[in-house]
């Protein structure tokens, strides 16, 4: 039992280490979406006045902004209110997309003052908000758009706004009236009605989607716009939401749609979290520690050495160093004993590697005053050191001494060409 | 106190019951069950405190060998005791698996007069592999009661001292099969370069090419005359034996230092060690002692038992202490240990800051009663550095390498003519290259 629970376990952990790398990935793609459309505050509502897509108002109120004419949004009754006090002779319009006016807000409308009100509603929701027993009344609705035909202002038409326009072909609600009314539909059901009335609390138009970006160029959409609502500088532009109907007494807490028993096990678990905290966080012993030793990295010194010259710009003293270092070390391989002087080790390097000491002499004697001169010397000199080894090891070179390099024959020369033979002779016996 | 895995999951398992009665009555209810049944179990679990910790004790082991570390609990309590046993080693020692579970019976009375108890044992036995040398330590035993019912228990920590002594791991040890067979060829089979008093005569052997001419014994070789020609006879002589040999290895702040990847102080002793081992192979008395500002630890081979043992178990606690080392001590300690000539041999380092003022003065004192060696350890990092010159930060570097370098070949220069032998190598290089040299100074009589 045991044993297949741990293998159950470890199969499962293994699989996660497996699959973790594209677990992960999914996880922060997860967020990344979520993220990205947290962030995106792009108007998406319909009949949106920032609403680019074809059921938004943007090219309208693109339109009223170059006719100077400022919207003033209000997303609830509140702000709708207190705009209207601030600019007390500005148009309102009202759209609903569903939602109504709180009640005390309709009340208003229903005895407003002289502000022009314009009530933009598809639906029955506006009509039946503000006047639920008549005078005016939802009729239907009109297909409108494509091939249907487009709806005439009418003759009895008393608003000037539809005269101008004269047509309107767009889907909407037709509302019968007791006053004439423009735009005359003919529903299947109930005859004649139309979409724009006039009512006490303003004109109601049952078709808003003629000034969506879609339809607003098409039929008189435009003019009937412009007359709606360009006619004042400001204009206050109120759309109901959910949230302006519901009374503080309607607000309801997500908790009373929870069952009876989540708090308790919410209390429960927490009491377990704190036992899991004890369980898992007692120690089996006291902690343990390790008493560490004393290290120092090796080049620690040569490391510090070599960062001092390097911010003190060393040039000098850094190139002196390289050249000691590289004339003990040729000294060294050629075999010149304990002091020997710097001309003999010039000699020497130049005789066996068949150049003129004069050169080698010049290389030596440089001054680098750059950065970048010291690294071309240091790299010479480690050549030029190379060099010498090589035609140390190689036997051949010193059978063959150049003829050039004896022109500076002196008693440093005689004394190395005799120390050549020993070491040949010596090699050979150790050989033997 | 403690709460197991097992209350957990009970304490889980409830909240069934808080959801079938969801009241605050239930919750409080549920609750105190839990608190009872910890309790009852915590009441009834066998007491951790009564027991007695016996610590087996370990034998030394060498670092990166594995070893077992054994504790005996002997049980001194009524009820039984059931749960699980932690030693508390440093994580150094290695242990593998710290926490064992343990289950003691009670004690129990086997005759009418309870005076006979039968002690019930059990015996924890961890698996170590150090990883480090010195002295490891457990330094407490906690022992975990589980209750009956598995919900809750007690635990105490029992502070019971348990050491493993961690040897050096002597890797250089593979080299000595190879040095001690050339000290065997060595041995009555050459023909020593310098003749002297001291140097006892071993046998007569056909002369071959390279041996020193001088020691052609003519009056054999004339009674060795024979028809096919003439056979030049040598003679050949012993290494000295019983000669003293002392390694002082320093353990001062300088032995702190980390070539590659291991301190100065570990790689002198894997030279020490490897020294040691063929100069008692050799014959010799062999001497060793660490030392910074007094002696940290000693062997030598008049002690009862193997050197190499004695000077493995003198080193394994010695570590580098951060103070400059007092050489003026160094010709005293070495008087005190042997007033005859000796081959002496300083573990060092060839730091121009603490040799100048610290070796370089008493070295007189020395090379005139000893032959002295100071072996070394090269950092082959320095000599990489040395190399590097692609860039300006390069060339700095490079330039204060060499610097170090020029100083160390000033400072070799300067102990050589004072007589005293230089081995510098690469870590892993110093041991053989020490025991060459011994064997090389061995082998021309200068012992």
């Amino acid at each position: 039992m045991t044993t297949t629970t741990a293998t159950l376990g470890s199969t499962l952990r293994s699989g996660f280490q497996r699959w973790q790398f594209w677990l992960l990935l999914l996880v922060l793609g997860l967020l990344s979406v979520a993220l990205i459309q947290s962030l995106n505050d792009e108007d998406m509502d319909r009949f949106g006045l920032q609403n680019t897509a074809l059921d938004g108002y943007a090219a309208l109120a693109g339109v009223l902004e170059d006719q100077e004419v400022q919207i003033h949004s209000a997303a609830s009754a509140e702000i709708a209110r207190d705009l209207m006090t601030e600019h007390p002779e500005a148009p309102l319009v009202v759209l609903s997309t569903g939602d109504i006016p709180e009640a005390a807000f309709s009340e208003g409308l229903r005895g407003r003052d002289q502000r022009p009100v314009v009530l933009l509603s598809e639906g029955p929701e506006l009509l039946g908000a503000l006047y639920p027993e008549g005078p005016a009344s939802y009729a239907g609705n009109h297909p409108g758009g494509g091939s249907s035909a487009a709806l005439e202002a009418g003759a009895q038409c008393p608003v000037d706004a539809a005269v101008n326009a004269a047509t309107v072909q767009a889907p909407g609600a037709l509302f019968f009236s007791d006053a004439p009314g423009c735009f005359t539909g003919f529903t299947e059901d109930t005859g004649a009605a139309q979409m724009l009335i006039e009512t006490e609390a303003g004109l109601l138009f049952g078709g808003p989607a003629a000034f969506t970006n879609q339809n607003i160029t098409d039929a008189g959409h435009a003019a009937l716009a412009l007359w709606l609502f360009g006619a004042e500088d400001d204009l206050i532009w109120y759309t109901p939401m959910g949230l302006d109907t519901l009374d503080e007494q309607q607000w309801a807490s997500p908790m009373d749609f929870l069952p009876d028993w989540v708090i308790p096990l919410a209390w429960w678990l927490l009491l377990c979290v704190l036992v899991m905290m004890l369980v898992l966080g007692r120690r089996p012993g006291p902690v343990v520690g390790e008493p560490l030793p004393v290290q120092v990295p090796g080049a620690e010194t040569a490391e510090g050495r070599g960062r001092m010259y390097q911010s003190a710009n060393a040039v000098d003293a850094s190139a002196r160093t390289l050249r000691s270092a590289h004339l003990i070390r040729l000294a060294r391989l050629l075999r010149l004993g304990a002091a020997p002087q710097e001309a003999s080790i010039v000699d020497a390097a130049a005789r066996q590697i068949r150049r003129d000491p004069a050169q080698l002499e010049g290389l030596l004697a440089r001054q680098p005053r750059s950065n970048s001169e010291l690294v071309a010397y240091a790299q010479a000199l480690a050549q030029l050191e190379d060099e010498v080894q090589r035609a140390a090891l190689n036997p051949h070179s010193l059978a063959h001494p150049a003829g050039g390099a004896r022109t500076g024959l002196g008693a440093e020369q005689t004394s190395t060409d005799r120390t050549h033979p020993n070491r040949q002779q010596g090699k050979n016996t150790s050989n033997d | 106190m403690v709460l197991t895995r097992r209350f957990l999951y009970v304490a889980l398992g409830l909240s069934a019951v808080v959801v079938v009665f969801p009241t605050p009555g239930a919750l409080l209810g549920c609750a105190v069950l839990l608190i009872l049944l910890a309790a009852a179990d915590m009441v009834l679990a066998g007491s951790p405190r009564s027991v007695r910790v016996e610590r087996v004790p370990t034998a030394g082991v060498r670092l990166g060998q594995t070893t077992t570390a054994s504790t005996v609990v002997h049980q001194e309590g009524a009820r039984p005791l059931r749960g699980q046993v932690k030693d508390g080693w440093q994580p150094s020692a290695g242990a593998r698996a710290q926490i064992s579970p343990i289950r003691l019976g009670p004690v129990r009375s086997t005759g009418p007069g309870g005076s006979a108890a039968k002690i019930q044992t059990a015996r924890i036995q961890t698996a170590l592999r150090p990883t480090r040398r010195g002295d490891l330590h457990s330094e407490h035993l906690s022992l975990r009661s589980i209750g009956p019912l598995g919900l809750a228990g007690r635990q105490v920590t029992h502070r019971v001292r348990h050491t493993l002594r961690v040897l050096p791991p002597f890797h250089s040890r593979r080299h000595l099969p190879s040095k001690l067979q050339r000290l065997r060829e060595l041995d009555g089979a050459t023909a020593v370069q310098i003749r002297g008093a001291g140097h006892e005569f071993d046998s007569l052997r056909d002369y071959v090419r390279g041996d020193d001419v001088r020691s052609i014994d003519w009056r054999a070789t004339a009674r060795r005359q024979s028809s096919q020609g003439q056979h030049l006879v040598v003679r050949t002589w012993r290494p000295e034996r019983d000669r003293r040999v002392i390694i002082a290895l320093d353990s001062s702040r300088t032995s702190a230092v980390r070539i590659e990847d291991e301190p100065r102080l570990d790689s002198g002793m894997e030279a020490a060690l490897l020294l040691g081992a063929l100069a008692a192979g050799a014959g010799d008395r062999v001497d060793y002692f660490s030392f910074d500002r007094g002696i940290s630890s000693q062997a030598r081979s008049g002690m009862r038992g193997d050197l190499l043992h004695q000077m493995a178990e003198a080193m394994s606690t010695v570590e580098p202490r951060l103070v400059e080392a007092d050489f003026s001590q160094l010709p005293g300690q070495i008087r005190a240990i042997s007033s005859q000539r000796s081959l002496l041999v300083v573990l060092t380092s060839l730091d121009s800051g603490s040799l100048e003022e610290g070796l370089l003065p008493v070295l007189p004192a020395l090379t005139q009663r000893h032959l002295v060696v100071l072996a070394a350890v090269r950092d082959p990092e320095l000599d990489r550095r040395a190399r590097a010159r692609e860039t300006a930060g390069e060339v700095y570097r490079a330039a204060a390498a060499e610097r170090a370098l020029i100083e160390k070949e000033a400072l070799r220069r300067q102990l050589a003519s004072l007589g005293v032998e230089v081995v510098e190598a690469a870590p892993h290089q110093l041991p053989p290259q020490l025991a060459d040299t011994y064997i090389r100074l061995k082998a021309s009589g200068r012992l």
